[in-house]
């Protein structure tokens, strides 16, 4: 079975699968003593592996995050929940995953048929109960434990899925769908762990099946035999070896064999991640993606709660550089309770900026939140999906705005600098124009490509066609770079581009400021860095600009390794 | 049994704090409690009940408690209602 690789490594361990839900239907049985305990026995286990999301949400991610399962936890103990079910198991003669499916569905299509948004909300509280209690009830022989290492395998996760995962246990990732670039790529890159996505039908992989995904080759190695164990296990060793061996660069800079300093910085997105950052030894912090504060939550965070998140952030990194990019949703991140239409082409939609643009005070609330840090120390702010000038200016406009009522108030404002994420074609092809305005850029390469190639990252039908690589692509970032240095503007990539061993002697010798990445490239890079010598590219690069694909590009590009 | 009227404070109605700020204080008494609005009831101690008549803003209803406790429960029932759950 092969996969496209998202986080390199070798995992070794058993399968555990996150299925999708499958209605239960009409099941009928004559036990139905034995199915009224069965509800009670399942009844508890929910709620006790409630209580435990609610303890470990609040510890690893915040207390509000935790609402949503203390909400799951009271329906749970609703006094009218479970005799209403066993009068059903009693009356039809069904199963308790039958009649629980039945029970809950009335209620989830009571709540949907309400008016309010909330009361939506509240159907999908009643969906989320009836996967965790049906998933119990139709698993009575299965070990729920996981004490051994776990390939985990899925269609696809979820950015709220993965507030659920017990991550210390988890080795490795495989994904049925999926781009490169979706959310369970950046997720494993995170947290350093292997994982490959686009694998296509996994439903062959048994639960508890001992495999390797080796995302190195981009194959997972079903019932491997003792000596491919061994070979594999050697590997691991080696490769524990080599990240030992990268430890020296934690407190080292990227520097080149010529004395040509490099940025590297980190992408994260939330307070969690800045330990890596310090780990890593990264100048600091390129991307900062805040739309991670906004999601899994029933209401947007107000100033007060953005700024107290914001502000542990820039005090955890000790006056290292940060760049806020502001919140970017739409598309692919689901944010129910901004009721954003739902769209055709949400990619070419209503998202990021051009929401902004529109509901001002909505995006005042954060610009006033992120203003504030500016006191602790200097910050970057960039925007996300600038197409034109003119947007540009708009933006402006209200920072200035929000900084004279922040000045008015009291407040202290220190030293900040506005710039833009290139990641439209329009944008890249307009750099030089936008410098005269702009305090800085960072390439968006992910979506930059998307754009440029007219590919769907997450489309794995056609996931060959979607490469940075891609001569025109590199064009554009070339010419970003370009302009940027043509004018002095500071100019820094944060797609994944950022992080590949490929492209850095690329865009280093291209002459871009910096490169920011997910923490576990960093050692590596600044490794390779640190390795080379610069020389003079010209006629590589038009070797690029006249290779017929990415492919070649590829191959022209290992000649600078 | 004892019978009160109450009314909806709260701008967005009875939703997520204030229904459950309802239950768990229902729940505190021995007496059974009900809420009626209209033709429909509800078991106040029953958060999915409570939930399903959609209370709004400026809403009118009825509380009804029968038991040992009914007068205290209907205290402290009219009272939430009266201070808007203690919303702001």
């Amino acid at each position: 079975m092969k996969g496209k690789v998202v986080s390199k490594g070798i995992a070794i361990g058993r399968v555990k699968r996150i299925e999708a839900y499958r209605p239960v239907g009409i099941v009928l049985t004559e036990q139905l003593q034995y199915e009224k305990k069965e509800l009670v026995r399942t009844k508890e286990l929910v709620v006790n592996e409630l209580d435990r999301l609610v303890e470990k949400t609040s510890r690893e991610v915040g207390e509000k995050e935790s609402e949503i399962f203390k909400a799951h936890k009271m329906i749970m103990l609703d006094p009218t929940l479970l005799p209403q079910i066993e009068c059903k198991i009693e009356a039809e003669r069904l199963t308790a995953a039958s009649a629980v499916e039945m029970i809950l569905n009335q209620m989830e299509d009571m709540f949907k048929a309400m008016d309010s948004e909330y009361m939506q909300e509240r159907a999908s509280d009643i969906y989320d109960i009836k996967k965790r209690w049906v998933k119990h009830l139709l698993q009575t022989h299965s070990k729920e434990s996981m004490d051994e290492a776990v390939i985990l395998i899925a269609e696809d996760l979820t950015p709220s899925d993965t507030l659920e995962l017990d991550l210390d246990m988890i080795a490795g990732l495989a994904m049925e769908k999926g781009g490169v670039t979706s959310h369970t790529a950046i997720l494993a890159q995170s947290i350093g762990i292997p994982a490959m996505v686009g694998c296509g039908d996994l439903s062959l992989l048994q639960a508890e099946e001992k495999v390797v995904l080796d995302a190195d080759s981009g194959v997972i190695c079903i019932n491997p035999s003792d000596e491919e164990i061994t070979a594999y296990e050697k590997k691991l060793r080696l490769q524990h070896e080599n990240s030992e061996a990268l430890q020296r660069y934690v407190d080292m800079q990227a520097i080149t064999v010529d004395g040509h300093k490099m940025e590297i910085g980190c992408n994260i997105a939330g307070l969690k991640d800045i330990k890596d950052v310090l780990a890593t030894g990264a100048d600091g912090v390129g991307l900062f993606r805040t739309e991670f504060v906004y999601m899994n939550r029933k209401a947007a965070p107000d100033e007060d709660e953005q700024f107290e998140i914001y502000k542990r952030i820039v005090e955890g990194l000790e006056g290292r550089p940060i760049i806020f990019r502001t919140m970017d949703i739409g598309g692919d991140k689901e944010v129910d309770y901004l009721k954003m239409p739902k769209e055709h082409n949400p990619f070419l939609g209503y998202r990021a900026i051009r929401y902004c643009l529109d509901e001002t005070d909505f995006f005042k609330t954060q610009l006033r939140a992120i203003m504030r840090t500016s006191s602790i120390s200097p910050i970057k702010i960039m925007f996300p999906m600038i197409g034109n000038i003119v947007q540009f200016l708009e933006v402006k406009a209200l920072v200035d705005e929000v900084v004279a009522a922040l000045k008015s108030e009291g407040y202290t404002i220190g030293k900040y600098e506005l710039g833009i994420m290139i990641e439209i074609p329009s944008a890249a092809i307009r750099a030089e124009s936008f410098a005269k305005h702009v305090d800085f850029f960072s390439i968006g390469t992910n979506d930059l490509t998307q754009y440029t190639l007219a590919v769907d990252r997450q489309n794995e039908k056609i996931g060959d066609l979607y490469d940075y690589c891609d001569p025109a692509v590199l064009n554009l970032i070339h010419m970003v770079i370009k302009a940027a240095n043509k004018t002095n503007t500071w100019v820094g990539m944060c797609g994944s581009a950022a992080g590949d061993p490929l492209m850095i002697p690329l865009l280093t010798h291209w002459g871009i400021n910096e490169l920011s990445m997910a923490s576990s490239q960093v050692l590596e890079a600044k490794k390779q860095i640190n390795q080379m010598k610069l020389k003079n590219i010209d006629e590589l690069t038009n070797e690029i600009f006249e290779a017929s694909d990415h492919h070649a590009v590829r191959r022209l590009l290992q000649s600078l390794q | 049994m004892i019978r009160k009227e109450v009314k909806v404070m709260n701008e967005t109605g009875l939703h997520a704090r204030p229904a459950s700020l309802l239950v768990k204080t229902a729940s505190a008494f021995v007496s059974d409690i009900q809420l009626i609005i209209d033709e429909k009831t509800a078991d106040a101690k029953s958060i999915i009940n409570v939930l399903s008549l959609g209370l709004r803003k400026d809403d009118v209803l009825k509380v009804e408690a029968s038991g040992i406790d009914e007068a205290d429960a209907i205290t402290h029932m009219t009272a939430l209602f009266a201070n808007g759950f203690g919303d702001e």
